[in-house]
């Protein structure tokens, strides 16, 4: 049974309800602060579990071009356990293969286009406002 | 401890040391830090039929602390070391033993008047002029801090480490972050191409001195008149006078004011003409740009650290949040490395 609403819904709701009523009605300064952080982290969750699974692929996606498919299994089409561990273990080869100081230059542009196409995706849901452009001085 | 036990011993170290007609008329208990809890301390003097008020910040060792910090004992000696440089920071004195819990250290600031809130900081219309004259005030500060040199003051923090002829404190920053990001649970391989970056672009100008360690709007003190006092020197040591210089532009502490790349108030090339003035020294803009990368690094490493904590049991929602949002240092260093140094 697929429970309704799902997760991600409560999650927005909860951030609306944090935010439109609950908030108004606190005066204690810091006390509301501390609500609006709530209300933010539960709205960034509920769009975390609905891109959850398109960001994982594309994760890996990214690391068995960076790392080669030889290294990275593709488990895109198995469970999102499966996938996030996929994910961890081959980031974790990329961080290990970057700390070798003699790495292809290859490698290392080919993973900062790849933590930058992460970063962007993760941005998207963390802070939708953040400005990414080069233009910030 | 509780309060009532606390205002008794903290009357008993302030007849000590003001006299046997003080009355501490308040002790409440103000946001603290990891390493450190602030208590503020009201007290009533009395002296041949007149009574003067005085208010105080007392400052003691938390039960925790976080790499890098210093305990009050040390603290105590950088705030005394930087204000006897002129340095506008609250007076430290009678730093005690014991008081707060066993073995931990305390100390008592002066009260400062001021707002260090960050975003009112940057947009209250009561320090708007204040602002205006924030950039040459901080200059002056961070120039000031910046004299003071590891050969003057040898027994400071560990001066010895820093004197050998060899000493680069970018090198020494980057052994500190290594160790850091690799004990992180998670890989981040952002942070590995940023960290690559700094350790093969080391500046070549190895200057150490002291450090305030956390220069940055949100530990400025700001009233109508001008900047009253610069906090919590939790994290000062002998490093490069760039990491100050730097860090106050990192952009996370502008506050959502990115336009005005300085604190959210100021220029970049109205900064580096102040600190030129005030110091004496040659701003180079490609070693800020070297160090605002590095803060990034350090900022994104912090913020993971944070959330470590709340997993670890501290139940503070800020520290739960916190975590999520080092993608945005770690994209900033990434930004900055690509782009490349601006003036």
């Amino acid at each position: 049974m697929n429970p309704r609403p799902d997760a991600s819904t409560v999650l927005f709701g909860l951030a609306a309800f944090l935010e439109q009523d609950a908030r108004p009605a606190i005066q204690d300064r810091a006390l509301s602060f501390r609500v609006l952080v709530a209300a933010n982290l539960a709205r960034m969750l509920s769009a975390e579990l609905l891109t959850e699974r398109d960001r994982l692929d594309a994760q890996l996606r990214g690391l068995r071009t960076v790392l080669g498919p030889e290294r990275v299994r593709d488990v895109t089409d198995a469970g999102l356990d499966t996938l996030r561990t996929a994910v961890t273990y081959a980031d974790r080869e990329l961080a290990a293969a970057l700390r070798d100081p003699s790495a292809a230059t290859e490698l290392v542009r080919a993973a900062t286009e790849y933590a930058r196409a992460t970063l962007r995706d993760a941005l998207a849901i963390s802070n939708p406002g953040f400005a990414l452009d080069d233009d910030v001085p | 401890m509780d309060v009532p036990e606390l205002r008794r011993r903290v009357t008993e170290v302030l007849r000590d040391h003001l006299g046997p007609h003080v009355d501490v008329t308040a002790v409440e208990p103000l946001a603290g830090g990891a390493c450190q809890e602030n208590v503020r301390i009201d007290v009533t003097l009395r002296d041949a039929g007149t009574e003067t008020s005085r208010r105080f910040v007392m400052r003691s060792d938390a039960r925790g602390s976080l790499l890098g910090s210093l305990d009050r004992a040390r603290e105590y000696e950088v705030i005394r070391t930087a204000a006897a440089r002129g340095v506008r920071t609250p007076r430290a004195q009678w730093l005690t033993k014991d008081l707060v819990r066993p073995g931990s250290h305390a100390y008592f600031l002066d009260w400062v008047p001021g707002d260090a809130i960050g975003r009112r900081v940057l947009r209250s219309p009561e320090l708007a002029d204040a602002r205006t004259r924030l950039v040459d005030e901080l200059a002056d500060v961070a120039a000031r801090i910046h004299a003071v040199t590891p050969s003057e003051h040898t027994t400071l923090l560990d001066a010895a480490r820093v004197l050998h002829p060899e000493y680069d404190p970018a090198a020494h920053a980057v052994r500190e972050l290594r160790a850091m990001i690799s004990d992180l649970p998670e890989p981040r391989p952002a942070l590995e191409l940023a960290l690559r970056w700094l350790a093969a672009n080391t500046p070549a100008d190895r200057t150490t001195c002291l450090v305030h360690g956390d220069f940055r709007v949100g530990n400025f003190m700001v009233a109508p008149t001008g900047l009253t006092a610069v906090l919590d020197w939790e994290f000062a040591r002998w490093g490069s006078p760039y990491e100050d210089i730097a860090w106050v532009c990192v952009r996370d502490w502008r506050f959502g004011q990115i336009d005005r790349p300085v604190g959210g108030f100021a220029q970049r090339a109205a900064w580096y003409a102040a600190y030129e003035r005030a110091s004496g020294r040659t701003v180079v803009p490609a070693h800020v740009h070297y160090w605002e990368v590095m803060g990034n690094v350090r900022w994104a490493v912090g913020s993971l650290q944070q959330t470590e904590r709340y997993l670890a049991g501290e139940q503070d929602l800020e520290l739960l949040a916190i975590g999520r949002r080092a993608v945005e240092m770690e994209w900033e260093a990434l930004r900055l490395i690509d782009r490349g140094v601006r003036s």
